[in-house]
Order: structure tokens, then C-alpha cells, then sequence
């Protein structure tokens, strides 16, 4: 399931990042150095990445409101950074934690939401791995090298 | 029961009475607002003790108030007169009242009282089933009825409800009778208590309607097996009572209790119950039993109802002195507000007169009569009144005023006259002369300017300045011109060079002492005025004043006096960052170009962050023409920095990059970021640091709390889904100590539902997310708004041309301090607010208008700067009495209209009055000429709107 939506995602870059907002925040650089923006990234990296985990524990766990706290949170994130797909994922796993289908408009049960989640849960992941690779490569293109 | 026979025997004519002296004690609590009529302390008291009702004066503060404010009005300070002290006054027996009183509050177990009003309710209908409930167990078992009922007709309402329910069709899906007809099926106990009970028995507790089953002697029948409504379904019985046999509903009464009384009978409480419907068999001993059962339960219900009256009472009590607390506060918050405005206006006066002054001069000394770019004013007015102890707000407040003013200059490429000497009374009259001299002193450090001759012109700024202060030299100097001259001592001491008072010598950057000079100029732009210029006739003289322009030269004699403190301010504000902690720079030659931003490091509080300049800064619109600039310690910096205890650094330069805006707060806000989630409040962060704001941060709703308990902030930034605890309640908890301090939400759960939540819980908007820069901008501007007040003031007059005086605030403001002016002054005159107020509001409504506020601000600051002990136009021969006139004058609005409108025509002998107060305070302190003044003034009024723009310009473009 997973590997199947990592495979999927790829296509669609174009509407995995909304520039204005990254731009916005790129334009809160100074003195030409993206210091400033990479930070920010790269703590999203580490943040979306930890969230990820404990979102899977939160699954084996059948924890459905963890996983909509996480998926409230990182969906936070994510808009801050206009990183869009990634923030669209989070935000039907939000809802799916609460037992709620959006798109359907409709309650789902504990086990709908499980099932909901559990291909969503790839496929944001997915998503996320996109966008760091967008991302990794925008900075490296402008000369910034990755410390870590 | 005591007294038994103290009452007539028939029960009408007891309960009548009883009606009456429970509205009498009634209506005495409602006309009182007070304690009731007996011993309030023991009552409450007897209440906390026996714990039956929360005790009167707990009550409220647990459910409502806020412990801290709390206290019982009625029991500290009022408790008064209507408290009748004895029982003998009582229209009513009080004897009783008390002893009953005493019995409830003694008897009856805890929680009673949240039965009351239930009960009262439910009285309508069985009064009995209440007053049952009424009663505390220890008294009567809950089987024991009181035999008491009036109103029973022969079928009791009760049973008649009962069958008529049965009978009701609608009904039959949840109650119905059973298959024989001689019992009945509550099918559905849920629904039967959701639905039927309400609308039949006007409650919803299925068990007291089984109670009541049970004393009409209705039996529950037990569940069989093959019970065909299911094993939820409750079955009731009772022998006369059948479907088809209507009549023999009468027979089915009230269970008799068993025999509370030793001698009641059955059948005769029941009969006196009745009254007359029902044949009373019963003996008189009964009935008095009956009756006394009756006045018991009477009274209870009495001070049952006297304690909820008092709990109202004291409820309403607490909110009345909550609205005096919020009234207190209102009147605190409205008095800040025009301390506030009065601040501004003096600030605007400042501004006005400097501007006058600078234009008068630059006129002159350019010849170049276009458009005046010096708007603001410096706040060293406000300074030298001393109104405001705090310099550092001042320098924050006058940083962007002054700079402008600089710019200004530049941009109106006056040049600069380079000849020396004339004293500052001679140099309005010698054109520029003074300018030059003061230019030479001070003028030349502007490091705005890229050509020189900007400098120049603020050199003439600063003359005027100080000319324009000097009149007021006045021996009784506010604090800050101590500071002033101390620092001006300090400056002497570390500039020896400049001490010789020759121009002549340009400090070098490097020189740690002429640094400090160097650097102050530089920042302060404008710098240290002395307030005497004439005494820099030697360093003046020197004809050389390209020189003199970028040397520091400090006459000594000049710091012999006090001298006004001009803080230049940049239009920018700190960034944290790193360097330059110390507030130090060092000179890069190479960096002439950069644009150097002065800042007062107060502003943001944040230790100064950035290096000054950035060489290819496209935008520059200074330039260093002179090895200036250097390492001052912040602390040499700020004078002796005495006037700001709490700010280090007092400036520091920034660059302008596209991203810095300015949002011009005269302090600061301090902001509370609180998020979990370290991308937003990164961003968030950043953001608030653009905007000058001071941003503590919390991670979570706990850490928020404490923070907010710990400090003060003028705005809190709460997001809202967070671990341990949740904006939402991290608010509330908050709303409980702090009322005040906006707390904004960031949240991207914006339903409708989840909004009001926010807002109930205390917070103040919505700040959807994720926001942008200028949603996040939009936000702090309406919030913090009495932060931005200055931008304000001087945005109003210079888009619009009209005085900020419109808002009725500042005409309030105005008159206050006016009023305070004019009793100052020894001034017999009285001030009509009216026309005052009607003055700010023609003024800003008619363009024709558009000057009239100068004079009309000058005027408190005039005075201010004499603190009001000074008639500012003595040096024009006029009498106190005569000044006082002026006041009055000035404070009617009639001559304002005129001299708005005919600036240019005026004439130091045409002037209308008020115009003559304002002119004659200026020339009195400038030494200018009536007619000079006059044309100077209507340049800076006339022209406020252009300069700006075009300077704002600059900083937005991007590098």
C-alpha cells in the first residue's frame, strides 16, 4: 500500500507546493542566505518525520484521535510551508480521526476510519517524501548545503 | 407546631396569613437589595455551619467570580439599616421564621437547596410529591406523607391525569393499558420520562412519578416472564383502577402516611386536605394536625424561598460590584488613554514648532521656497517638558520623526551656508547662519546624507531647534534636560578633540572617544543639540565647514548648557540577530554607502542585532561622507543612559532590506506566541520580528499560562490544538487572572461552532491559519493600536491634512490639557471644552482648515515646555495677563479658522490671537520674525503629505 502511492505521487509535483507561500517565506531570507527558510524546513523535516512514527504507533494503537491531533498538527505545518499535498492528506486524516468522512460528508465507523486511514497514512507519507525532495533539491540548486 | 394554637383553626384563613407574611418578607428583600430582615450573620453562619446551602457568600465566587476580586458586598460593607435588629419590629411573627429557620438550616442535609426551585415547580401540580422532596429524611421517612393537600377534588388530579393519559391514543406506543384493562404498561421508561412526563406532569423524573404511583397506593407489578412489553417495561396496578370503571377512580386516594403524628388519622388529614369537596369526617384534632403540617411545610417553603431570594440577592450584589470593578478599570484604562493622547499631542507639538522652525530656516537659507519636506517635529519638546520620564519611549517615539526630517532635508537639497557666528536669536534673522553654526556641531553627523547638503539642512533642523528651545531655558529643567546636560558633559569628556572647537578636525572612526561622539551623531542623526548655539562661534567661525561638516565638534562652552537631546531615529526597527550585541560599530570606510539606519536599540528591546551596513545596498539614502562612524558603547551612547534603566543599547543601525517593515510602535509590543508546532511558530516568530514586536514563546497551553502569570503582554498568540493543554482552555484559565491582554487564536479549525468556542472561552479573534504576513500585521495593528498611536498622528495630518484632532479622544485630551495649561499659567481664563472640541472638529473638517491644528497643538506644548511656570511670550513684552488672554482665545475655535485659512496673509500685527500665542511662543523662542514665522509655518503644514511618500519609497525598494 505504501510503496504503491510512494510510486503514484511523483507525477503530481506540480501542485505539491504552493509557491506563494514558500516564496513568502523564502522572501523572509536575508542577506541572500536561506538561512532563515532552510531552517525552517529542515525543522519541518525533522518535525513531519517524528510525526510520521508517532502517527504509526497511533495506528497499531487504533489511537483514531491521536491520529487526529497528529494529522491536525502536521497538517500546521505543512501549511506554514505551503507544502499543500502533504497539508490536504493530513487534514482527511484529521477528519477521518474523528470518525468523519469529509469528502462524503458522512460518519464513519471506527473501523471505516481505520481503513480510511490506513492507505492515507502511505500515501502522505508519499507526499511528504516528494516535497523534501522538492525541497532538498530548491535549496541545493541556490548553493545551500545541507549540515546534516 | 410550637405554637399550635396560635393560629385560627381553619386552614383558608392560615394559609392566608401565612401568604401574606411570605410576600411581606418577600417584597421587604426585593425593595432592599439587602439582607434580609433578620440577623444576617447568624443566618449565614447557621447555613455554613450545618453546610445545608452553600454558604451565601461562597456561592457566588465558586460558580462565578473569580476568587481574587470577590467580596461580599452585602456583608462587608452595606449590611445597613433596613436590617431590622429585633423581632419585635418584624411585621410578621419572627420568632417563627427563625426557629424554622434554624430547624431547616439544622435538619436539612446537604444539597437541598438545588432541589428548591424544582420543587417549587413541581408543587403546581402535586404539591405533596414537592414538598416530600422538601423534606429532609431525617425529619420524615420517604414514605411518610404529609397528610396535607388543599385543592383535592374527589378524583385526585393525579389519578385523573393518569387515566387520561391511558386514554390518550398519541400515548399508547410508550404507556398504555394493560391487556386485561385493570393495569397499566410503561412500555418505554426512557421515552415515557422524555416525552409524557413532561407534558402530563409537567417533570421528567420517572422515579418521583413512581413515588407518587406508589402513594396513591398503585403497585408495581412484577415482570413475568412472558411479559409481552419487554423486560424494561413497568407494570402498575392498583384495585380501582380500570379502564372501563371510570367511577371508581374516586376511589383511589392518597395513601395516609403511617401516622406521623401520634394522633392524625388518615382519613381526617386527608378530608382536611380536601376541604370541601370532600366530606370531612374527621375530628378537630386532625385537622389541627393538619394545619400545622401545612404551616410547616409553609414555611419551609418560606425560607426556602428567603434563602434563594438572599442567594439572588448576594448574586446581584456581586455583579454589581463586579461592574464597579470593571468600572474602576474602565476609568483607569480611559485615564492611561489620555495620558496617553496628551503624550501625543505634546509630541505633535514638538513637531510642529521644530517644523516650523526648520522650514523658516531652510527657507531662508535655500532660498528655496518649494515644498517644505520637514513634517514632524522632534519630540525633544516633549523631552524638555518632561512629561515623559521615560527618554527611551521618547527616543523610540522621536526616531522616526526626526529622521524623517533629515531625509527630508535631503531630499530638499538645501544647501548648506557655511557662514558661522550668528548667535541662535540672530540666526533667523541672519538666514542660515545659525543653521550653519549648529550644522557645524551637529548637523553634519546626520549620516543620511550622501551629498552634504541634506546635513546642512539638518544642521538648520537642529539650530532651530535649538533656538527655539532656548527662551525656555528656563532654571527649573525636567529631568531629562538634566540627563541632557549630563550626557552632553559625558560627550565633552570623551571628545577632546572636539573640544577644541575646531571643525576642522574629522574624528577618526577608530578613536574610541571621538567615536562615541561620532556615533551618536551618526545615529542620533541629529544629536545632541546644545542649546545654546552661539557659543560655537569659535568652532563656527571656521569658515571651512565642509570640514566642520563632518568633524565632531562640541564647543565646550556649549556644554556648559543644557542642551536638547534630539534622538534621531531610524525608521526601522531592531532585528535580532547576532552581532553587534554591544550596540558597537565599526567603520568600514568602504560602507560609505550603506545605508545606515539609526535605531534605538530600546525599541524592541532585543539586543541590537545587526551590523550597520550593507554596502551595496541599493537604497542608501545615506551615505557616509565622513569617517564617522564607530563603536559606542551603548551605554556612552544613550548619554549615560540614565534615562533608560531597562533598555542596554539605546541604538543601533540597521540595514533597510525589503523584508524589514516598519510598523512604527512607539514601544514595542511585547507578544506571546504560544504553538506547539516549531514550523509555525517559526514562522511566526520571524514574522512578529518584522513587525517589532518582543515575542516570548510558549509550546504549550501550560507553559502560555504560566507565562502570561509571570508577565505582561500587550498580545498572546494562541494556537489552539496543542498537547497538555488546548488554547482554548489555556485562555480560560488565562481570562481568570487577566482580563485585559488580547488573546488571539491561530487556529485552522474556523467553523462557526469551534469559532464561538474561542470566543467564549475569552479570546478575542480569529486568526485563521495559516495566515500570511499581512493577515498576521493586520491583526497586531487593530490590537495594538494604542501602541501605534504616533504613526497615527502623524499619518492623519500629512494623507489626509487634517488634525488628528477629529476623534473626539483627542479633543478631550486637548481640552484636559489645555485646561491643566491654562491653571498653570496662572491663567484666570476657563477653558470651554465645548469650543474646543468643536475647534478640533472644524478644523479637520474643512481642508481650508488644514493648518489650524499646528497652533492649536503648539499651544499645550508650549506651555509644557515651561511647565507651565513660564509665559513663553514674555520675551515678546506681553504680560501674563495678556498671555492668559491668548490662552483663552486660542482655545475658541474662531481664530483657528482664520489662521488656517490665512496663514500667508498674516502678519505678526494681523494675527488673530490665538495665532499671535502661537506665533509669539515660537518667535519668542526662535527669535524669528512674525512674518517668517508665519510663511514657515504654512510650508510645514502645507506640504506634509509629499516627502514622505517618496522617502517610504526608498526603504521598500528591494535590494
Amino acid at each position: 500500500m505504501f510503496s504503491q502511492s510512494k510510486k503514484k505521487s511523483p507525477q503530481r509535483v506540480p501542485d505539491m507546493i504552493d509557491e506563494e507561500t514558500f516564496n513568502q517565506i523564502v522572501e523572509l531570507d536575508e542577506d541572500d542566505t536561506h538561512d532563515f527558510s532552510y531552517g525552517m524546513v529542515k525543522a519541518y523535516f525533522t518535525q513531519a518525520r517524528s510525526t510520521f512514527d508517532e502517527m504509526e504507533q497511533a495506528f497499531a494503537a487504533k489511537n483514531l484521535l491521536k491520529l487526529s491531533d497528529l494529522g491536525h498538527f502536521l497538517k500546521g505545518s505543512s501549511a506554514a510551508l505551503g507544502i499543500t499535498r502533504v497539508q490536504k492528506s493530513c487534514e482527511r486524516m484529521q477528519h477521518y480521526g474523528k470518525k468523519w468522512d469529509e469528502e462524503a460528508g458522512s460518519a464513519l465507523t471506527e473501523e471505516g476510519a481505520m481503513k480510511k486511514i490506513e492507505p492515507l497514512l502511505g500515501k502522505v507519507k508519499g507526499e511528504y517524501g516528494d516535497a523534501e525532495k522538492w525541497l532538498k533539491g530548491w535549496y541545493v540548486d541556490r548553493g545551500v548545503k545541507d549540515e546534516d | 407546631m410550637d405554637h399550635p394554637n396560635r393560629y385560627p383553626s381553619s386552614s383558608q384563613q392560615q394559609q392566608h396569613q401565612q401568604q401574606q407574611q411570605q410576600q411581606q418578607q418577600q417584597r421587604l428583600f426585593q425593595s432592599q437589595q439587602l439582607p434580609p430582615p433578620h440577623q444576617l450573620p447568624s443566618y449565614a453562619a447557621s447555613f455554613s455551619r450545618s453546610n445545608v446551602l452553600p454558604p451565601i457568600s461562597q456561592l457566588p465566587q465558586n460558580t462565578r467570580y473569580p476568587p481574587p476580586s470577590y467580596s461580599h458586598p452585602s456583608l462587608s460593607n452595606t449590611a445597613p439599616a433596613p436590617v431590622l435588629p429585633g423581632s419585635s419590629q418584624l411585621p410578621f411573627p419572627t420568632h417563627r421564621t427563625s426557629n424554622s429557620r434554624d430547624e431547616h438550616s439544622q435538619i436539612s442535609p446537604p444539597l437541598r437547596h438545588s432541589d428548591s426551585r424544582s420543587s417549587f415547580r413541581d408543587r403546581v401540580e402535586s404539591p405533596r410529591d414537592a414538598h416530600h422532596r422538601q423534606q429532609p429524611p431525617q425529619q420524615e421517612s420517604p414514605m411518610m406523607k404529609q397528610e396535607v393537600d388543599d385543592n383535592m377534588p374527589a378524583t385526585s388530579d393525579f389519578v385523573k391525569k393518569l387515566y387520561k393519559m391511558l386514554e390518550d391514543k398519541t400515548f399508547a406506543h410508550v404507556v398504555c393499558w394493560g391487556p386485561q384493562g385493570d393495569n397499566f404498561v410503561v412500555k418505554d421508561m426512557n421515552e415515557f420520562t422524555k416525552t409524557i412526563l413532561p407534558r402530563m406532569f409537567k417533570h421528567s423524573n420517572f422515579a418521583s412519578f413512581v413515588r407518587q404511583l406508589n402513594k396513591y397506593d398503585f403497585h408495581k407489578v412484577k415482570n413475568t416472564d412472558d411479559n409481552q412489553y419487554g423486560e424494561h417495561s413497568w407494570t402498575f396496578k392498583h384495585p380501582d383502577f380500570h379502564a372501563d370503571r371510570r367511577d371508581a377512580l374516586e376511589n383511589i386516594k392518597r395513601k395516609v402516611p403511617a401516622a406521623r403524628k401520634s394522633t392524625g388519622g388518615p382519613s381526617a388529614a386527608a378530608a382536611a386536605a380536601r376541604g370541601a369537596n370532600s366530606p370531612s369526617p374527621s375530628a378537630s384534632n386532625a385537622n389541627v394536625e393538619a394545619i400545622q403540617a401545612q404551616m410547616d411545610r409553609m414555611q419551609r417553603t418560606q425560607d426556602e424561598m428567603a434563602v434563594h431570594i438572599r442567594n439572588l440577592e448576594s448574586n446581584y450584589q456581586n455583579v454589581l460590584s463586579e461592574m464597579v470593578n470593571f468600572q474602576r478599570n474602565m476609568a483607569q484604562q480611559d485615564g492611561l488613554m489620555q495620558n496617553l493622547i496628551q503624550y501625543f499631542l505634546q509630541l505633535e507639538n514638538g513637531r510642529t514648532k521644530v517644523e516650523q522652525l526648520s522650514s523658516q530656516a531652510a527657507q531662508q537659507a535655500a532660498l528655496a521656497s518649494d515644498p517644505n519636506p520637514f513634517l514632524p517635529a522632534t519630540e525633544a519638546q516633549r523631552i524638555m517638558g518632561g512629561a515623559y520620564p521615560d527618554a527611551d519611549d521618547l527616543a523610540r517615539a522621536s526616531l522616526a520623526q526626526m529622521n524623517e526630517i533629515s531625509r527630508r532635508a535631503a531630499v530638499a537639497g538645501m544647501t548648506f551656508s557655511t557662514e558661522p557666528q550668528a548667535p541662535p536669536q540672530q540666526q533667523q534673522q541672519n538666514g542660515m547662519n545659525g543653521a550653519s553654526n549648529s550644522g557645524n556641531v551637529n548637523g553634519q553627523r546626520v549620516s543620511v546624507n550622501g551629498d552634504g547638503q541634506p546635513s546642512s539642512s539638518m544642521g538648520r533642523i537642529i539650530e532651530a531647534a535649538a533656538g527655539l528651545l532656548q527662551p525656555e531655558d528656563a532654571p527649573v529643567r525636567p529631568m531629562s534636560r538634566q540627563d541632557a546636560l549630563a550626557r552632553i558633559e559625558e560627550l565633552t569628556r570623551n571628545r577632546p578633540a572636539s573640544a577644541q572647537g575646531l571643525s576642522t578636525v574629522p574624528v577618526p572612526a577608530p578613536d574610541i572617544g571621538p567615536s562615541n561622539t561620532a556615533y551618536e551623531n551618526e545615529t542620533f542623526g541629529h544629536i545632541l543639540n546644545p542649546i545654546e548655539p552661539p557659543p560655537q562661534a569659535p568652532g563656527s567661525a571656521d569658515p571651512d565647514s565642509d570640514l566642520a561638516r563632518y568633524g565632531v565638534q562640541m564647543n565646550p562652552t556649549t556644554l556648559t548648557h543644557e542642551g536638547l537631546q534630539v534622538f534621531t531615529v531610524g525608521h526601522l526597527m531592531p532585528k535580532s540577530s547576532i552581532e553587534d550585541a554591544n550596540g558597537n560599530w565599526s567603520f568600514d570606510p568602504n560602507s560609505l554607502n550603506a545605508m545606515v539606519m539609526p535605531t534605538p536599540q530600546g525599541m524592541g528591546g532585543d539586543p541590537p542585532q545587526e551590523d550597520e551596513r550593507q554596502s551595496q545596498h541599493p537604497l542608501s539614502i545615506a551615505e557616509l561622507t565622513s569617517p564617522t562612524p564607530t563603536p559606542g558603547p551603548a551605554s556612552s551612547r544613550n548619554g549615560a543612559g540614565s534615562n533608560a534603566p531597562g533598555r542596554p543599547g539605546s541604538a543601533q543601525m540597521l540595514r533597510v532590506r525589503r523584508s524589514t517593515y516598519v510598523p512604527g510602535w512607539a514601544v514595542p509590543p511585547r507578544v506571546l506566541l504560544v504553538d506547539d508546532d516549531v514550523v509555525s511558530r517559526k514562522l511566526s516568530s520571524k514574522f512578529l520580528q518584522i513587525f517589532g514586536c518582543t515575542i516570548d514563546v510558549a509550546v504549550d497551553g501550560v507553559a502560555a499560562v504560566e507565562r502570561m502569570n509571570l508577565e505582561r503582554y500587550d498580545l498572546v498568540l494562541m494556537d489552539i490544538v496543542m498537547p497538555k493543554l488546548d488554547g482554548v482552555s489555556a485562555t480560560s484559565l488565562i481570562r481568570r487572572f487577566d482580563h485585559m491582554t488580547p488573546i488571539i487564536s491561530m487556529t485552522s479549525n474556523s467553523r462557526p461552532a469551534e469559532i464561538l468556542k474561542y470566543y467564549s472561552s475569552g479570546m478575542n479573534d480569529i486568526l485563521p491559519k495559516p495566515f500570511t504576513k499581512d493577515g498576521l500585521f493586520d491583526m497586531l495593528e487593530k490590537h495594538l493600536m494604542h501602541l501605534k498611536v504616533i504613526q497615527t498622528m502623524t499619518k492623519v495630518p500629512r494623507s489626509v491634512g487634517v488634525p488628528p484632532l477629529s476623534d473626539a479622544s483627542f479633543d478631550q485630551a486637548l481640552v484636559m490639557q489645555a485646561s491643566t495649561m491654562a491653571s498653570n499659567a496662572a491663567s484666570s481664563s476657563t477653558l470651554d471644552s465645548n469650543t474646543s472640541t468643536a475647534q478640533g472638529s472644524t478644523s479637520s473638517s474643512t481642508p481650508a482648515t488644514l493648518s489650524a491644528p499646528s497652533p492649536n497643538f503648539s499651544f499645550p506644548l508650549a506651555l509644557g515646555d515651561d511647565d507651565g511656570k513660564i509665559n513663553p511670550l514674555a520675551g515678546m513684552g506681553l504680560t501674563d495677563e495678556q498671555y492668559s488672554m491668548i490662552l483663552q482665545n486660542l482655545v475658541s475655535g474662531e481664530n483657528f479658522m482664520g489662521i488656517g485659512s490665512s496663514l500667508d496673509a498674516m502678519s505678526m500685527g494681523a494675527m488673530g490671537v490665538g495665532m499671535g500665542m502661537m506665533g509669539g511662543m515660537t518667535m519668542a523662542m526662535s527669535g524669528m520674525p512674525g512674518m517668517q514665522y508665519g510663511d514657515g509655518m504654512k510650508r510645514g503644514l502645507d506640504d506634509p503629505s509629499d516627502g514622505r511618500d517618496g522617502k517610504r519609497g526608498r526603504f521598500e525598494v528591494i535590494e
